[in-house]
This record gives structure tokens, sequence and C-alpha cells, in this order.
């Protein structure tokens, strides 16, 4: 299975790599654009510079390697401009994994076979949108982690890969507990491919059942914090 | 009561003592506001709405019945129908999005008795409003400021907001309140034909964290 790692950042990209490269079946890329309202030409020299650099801090061959063996594609647009579709089409993608900013067009979504996948911090089909963590705590429900195949929507992609939950009760602040989240990605795109790849690969279906769920208050923030504090 | 529970509802009543303390602080250049002043200097708490089973029309506009609501007054009804079919207003409402004075002109046609946005029927049209007042127009707020958006439609949308507040228990929309509420400059005031809609939409936030609702 072809993966294409989506980001803007060679070192947010390179956290996932390391993690998956060891993934049997699985032939790993590294595919970083600009920012939309960053210059093409400062993202690249920018991520070339932290490549190089990188390459230099002491790790495994294998690894330290990956910049110069034809692993990190440049796309010198936008992931949606239409010159970087058509070069990911020529890619031939199964899989793109989603670690960059923004809303993906369809057109993009489309290039990958099977499509892309974002590891988000909330158990659909209930939880979609923004602070999903917090959400979930003051209405005392599971807080966990979906991955699922991004569609145009908001959080909306019919097919759930894996969910799971995950317990955030030995942390006492909303920002380390949603970073503990936000690092399981890797592990959570892991299994995500393990299923694609084995014999049987199902999914879960996010029937849109659930709501969406909006930046919280700092009132609301506040009392999620103390939840937190007091293990509620 | 929930320990999660008795936390959430010990916040939403520390935020009515501080939204009382802003409204009466808010100038009092019209007629409504000064009602308002005055009616919220001791307030009717055991008012309370219900989710109309029909569809009902006010005999007055529903900037009217808004004003009606925030002074717990009561409001001429009669049986009635929607303007049009809730589909194709859900539809022409998306279409008005980039479009404020004509969203502004729909939903108070629409709404002559503001309570109709209670109904059943009104859900994909709650859920939209509320998109669009925590999506698009909070992130024009906080780029630019509240003078980027037109006052008069935000603040319409979120005395509807809050109307849906006082008695639902997504706590979704308290909370949509909430984050406006917190976004607001203390000493802003909007220059619009209906700059009152800034008074009733806190009178209405203030009726939604009463202890007769959060007690829901």
């Amino acid at each position: 299975m072809r993966v294409g790692i989506l980001a803007n950042s060679y070192l947010s990209a390179f956290t996932i790599y390391r993690q998956l490269h060891d993934l049997p079946d699985c032939d790993l890329y590294i595919v970083l654009s600009p920012l939309p309202h960053r210059s093409p030409i400062i993202s690249v020299l920018a991520n070339f510079a932290r490549m190089i650099i990188g390459s230099l801090s002491p790790m495994s061959w294998q690894l330290s390697s990956v910049p110069f063996n034809r692993r990190v594609i440049f796309l010198p647009h936008t992931i949606d401009h239409p010159g970087s579709v058509a070069q990911l089409k020529k890619l031939q993608f199964d899989v793109g994994l989603h670690k960059s900013g923004g809303i993906y067009r369809k057109e993009t979504i489309t290039a990958f076979r099977l499509g892309i996948l974002n590891p988000h911090i909330g158990l659909l089909p209930e939880y979609r949108g923004r602070s999903v963590m917090e959400w979930s705590l003051l209405k005392n429900d599971p807080v966990g982690i979906s991955v699922f195949f991004i569609d145009t929507g908001i959080d909306t992609g019919e097919q759930i890969i894996i969910k799971e939950q995950v317990d955030v009760s030995h942390y006492t602040s909303i920002s380390e507990a949603k970073e503990f989240l936000f690092n399981l990605d890797a592990t959570f795109f892991r299994k995500a491919l393990k299923v694609l790849n084995s014999a049987e690969p199902g999914f879960q279906l996010n029937d849109g059942s659930g709501h969406r769920y909006y930046v919280m208050s700092k009132l609301f923030q506040g009392v999620v914090q103390e939840i937190l504090e007091r293990r509620l | 009561m929930t320990p999660i529970q008795s936390l959430i509802s010990k916040s939403l009543k520390q935020r009515h003592s501080d939204v009382c303390e802003r409204l009466l602080a808010l100038p009092t250049s019209s007629d409504f506001a000064n009602k308002l002043n005055r009616h919220f200097q001791s307030p009717n708490l055991s008012a309370r709405w219900d989710i109309p089973e029909t569809w009902l029309n006010s005999q007055q506009s529903c900037l009217l019945s808004l004003q009606a609501l925030a002074l717990d007054e009561s409001i001429e009804l009669s049986a009635g129908v929607p303007e049009m079919p809730r589909d194709e207003f859900y539809e022409i409402l998306i279409l008005a999005a980039r479009n404020p004075e004509q969203r502004f002109v729909l939903l108070t046609t629409e709404y002559s008795f503001p309570l109709n946005f209670l109904h059943p029927s009104e859900e994909k049209i709650r859920e939209h409003v509320l998109e669009r007042l925590m999506v698009q127009d909070r992130a024009v707020i906080e780029r630019k400021s509240f003078g980027a958006v037109e006052s008069d439609d935000l603040f319409l949308r979120l005395n509807l907001i809050a109307i849906q507040a006082a008695i639902s228990t997504d706590l979704r929309f308290i909370d949509a309140l909430n984050y406006y509420y917190e976004l607001l400059p203390s000493s802003w005031y909007p220059a619009s034909q209906h700059p009152w809609l800034l008074n009733s939409f806190l009178a209405l936030y203030a009726k939604a964290l009463t202890p007769a609702f959060v007690n829901r």
C-alpha cells in the first residue's frame, strides 16, 4: 500500500514517518505542501533546511536517509492546487495521512485510491467539529479518537476505520490532555493502516447522527478544567 | 444533580449576575432600552416559555415581539402557517449567507412570533444559524472586530439562539451565547438601525441563565 503523509512541515511529517516506517506492506512517503498564505519558495526552503538538519541528528541510517531516497515530495503549490492534484494522481497513493492544516477539496481527496485518513480526537458519529475532547468531558462522555476517511464536510466522512476510547483522566489540564491525544496520531494511523491491509478490512458507518460542536467558551472551559483537576 | 451538572449550573449562575450588570450599564437611548433597564431591576424570574405546538403569528412585528419577550410582556397571537415550506426557507437562508440585509428581512418576516424558532420543524434552521454564528461570523469578528459584521443581522440571530438556549438542554446553544458574551468588547455599542438588539440579546441571555431555566 502506497501511503503519503500530507503535511506542511517536514518535522511534523517526520514524527509520523518515524513511527510508521516499519509497517509491513506499507510504502511510506512524506508529501510537503506550503500553507495557503505562505510563499511556496520560503516553505520549500524552510522544509529543506529542516530536512537536512534532521538528517544530521543521531538516528538510524535508514531514517536519516529519508530525505535522500526519494521519500520526500515537495509540492510547489498548496495541496488543493490543480498542479498539486495532478502530481498526487501521478504518485498513485492508496492512502493519505492528514497532518496538515485546512480542509481538502474533493479533487484532492479522490487523488488517493482509498482516501485521506484523519485522526479526529472525538468519538464519531456523536462528536464532530471543534473542542470535542472538552465537550465529551463536559457531557461526561468517553473521550477517544476516531480515524476515518475524510470527505469535504466537517468530520462527516462516512467510513470510520477505527475508533477507541482513550483515558485522559491522568491529566489535570485541558492543554496537556489534548496534546496527549494529538500525539497519538501516529499510533492510530498505524492501527488504521493495519486494518486496511488486513484480509477483511471493514469500517463503521459515520451516519451523521451526532452533533457538530464548536469552539468552547472560556466559561465552560473553566468547568472542564475543574472536571480534570477533580477527576470527576 | 451530578457533580458536573452542579459545576455547570454554578458557572452559569455566576455568568448571570455579570450579564445583568452589563445589561444595566448599556446605553438607554431608546424607550425599549429604558424600559428593559427598569424591568431588570426586578425581573420576573418565574417567566417560562413553551415550545409552540403549532405555528403562531404575532400581531406585531418580529422586532416588537422580541422586545416583548425580553420584557416578559404578553404577545397577541393567532394560529398561522410559515411563510414558506421549511426546506425552501432553509435553502433561501443558505443563499442569503453573504447578504446580511436580506437575511435580516428573511428572519424577521419568518419569525413574527420568535418562539416559532423553537418549533420542531426549525431544527435544520437552528443548526444553520448556530453554525454561521460559531464558524463564519466568529472568524470574521476574531480576525477583525464586531464592526466588520452587520450588527443588526448578527444580534437578531443571537436573540433567536438565546430563545433556543432558554428551553433547550443542548448546551451548545447556551455556550454560543457564552462565547459571544466573552467576545463582546465591554464598551462597544452597535451603530446600526436597531442597536437595541444588543440590549435584548443580553436580556434573553440572562433569561436563559436564570435558575428556572438552568435547572432543566
